[in-house]
């Protein structure tokens, strides 16, 4: 390695600014043109790292996720059964998850028996309560249906920002889920032994 | 109480049995507005179509 052995170039016997060229085999000054190039990269290095860091204050900074995500099965919270009275599901804290905003709750009607009175029929309510099991405000209810098959059943809807809806049997709440709330089945009408509604309630969280 | 999966079918009367096997009378829906029969059989074993046959 001759940059090893050249001596270095000198000037009043004190090293000045130089660079080892190998096609010369010898030390030559830097010029004005090796600065001014340097500086240049240099001026390129700090605008990117400028735009990097306004990227990442602003949130324009873009990133790439990885991975799948997993389909959510409605969770059921009324088993299927014949129910020809009121049933009530309560929903502790304890089982919501921390980061659900939101929620679907839908009654799932199978078949219907029972002889119904104008007025009279199935209906999904959900409650909330500000502490324990007590306190209740009504959020959302259907209206009674007596339908079996298509059209069936009922959905609650609850989450922030959508568009409020009360067709009476799809009915949007635009609020947020309380970690404390219970989703209520009632009926009315004469059931003879045997009969009333073949449903299922279930729950579906949102994020 | 819960129940075996049930597929349902209607007709205008108890006297009038949908078509295929399989079919229990479950009883009578009536309304202000319709009145009719209302059979179920388990759908684990005819499937769950609820389509008369």
């Amino acid at each position: 390695m001759s940059w090893e052995t050249k001596p270095l170039l000198l000037k009043n016997g004190l090293p000045i600014p130089q660079q080892f060229d190998p096609a010369l085999d010898e030390w030559v000054e830097y010029t004005n043109e090796d600065i001014k190039a340097l500086r240049s990269e240099l001026a390129l290095v700090k605008t990117e790292l400028q735009t990097i860091k306004a990227n990442q204050l602003s949130g324009d900074q873009k990133v790439t996720l990885s991975g799948t995500i997993e389909p959510q099965d409605n969770i059921v919270i009324g088993a299927r059964a014949v129910r020809d009275s009121f049933e009530s599901f309560f929903v502790p804290p304890s089982t919501v998850p921390a980061l659900a905003r939101g929620v679907i709750i839908t009654l799932v009607v199978y078949g219907v028996t029972g002889t119904f009175a104008s007025g009279e029929g199935y209906q999904l309510e959900l409650l909330e309560h500000a502490f324990g099991s007590t306190q209740a405000k009504k959020l959302a209810s259907t209206l009674p249906s007596t339908v079996s098959g298509n059209q069936s059943g009922g959905i609650i809807k609850v989450y922030p920002g959508i568009e409020k809806i009360d067709n009476h049997k799809y009915v949007d709440v635009p609020t947020i889920i309380n970690n404390n709330f219970r989703v209520i089945f009632s009926v009315t009408g004469t059931f003879q032994a045997g009969e009333g509604i073949d449903c299922e309630v279930q729950l579906r969280w949102l994020y | 109480m819960v129940i075996l999966n049930y597929c349902y079918a209607e007709t205008p009367n108890k006297e009038t049995i949908p078509a295929g096997d399989g079919w229990e009378f479950w009883g009578m829906r009536n309304t202000p507005d319709e009145s009719v029969a209302v059979w179920r059989r388990d759908a684990d074993i005819y499937g769950e179509s609820e389509e008369q046959e």
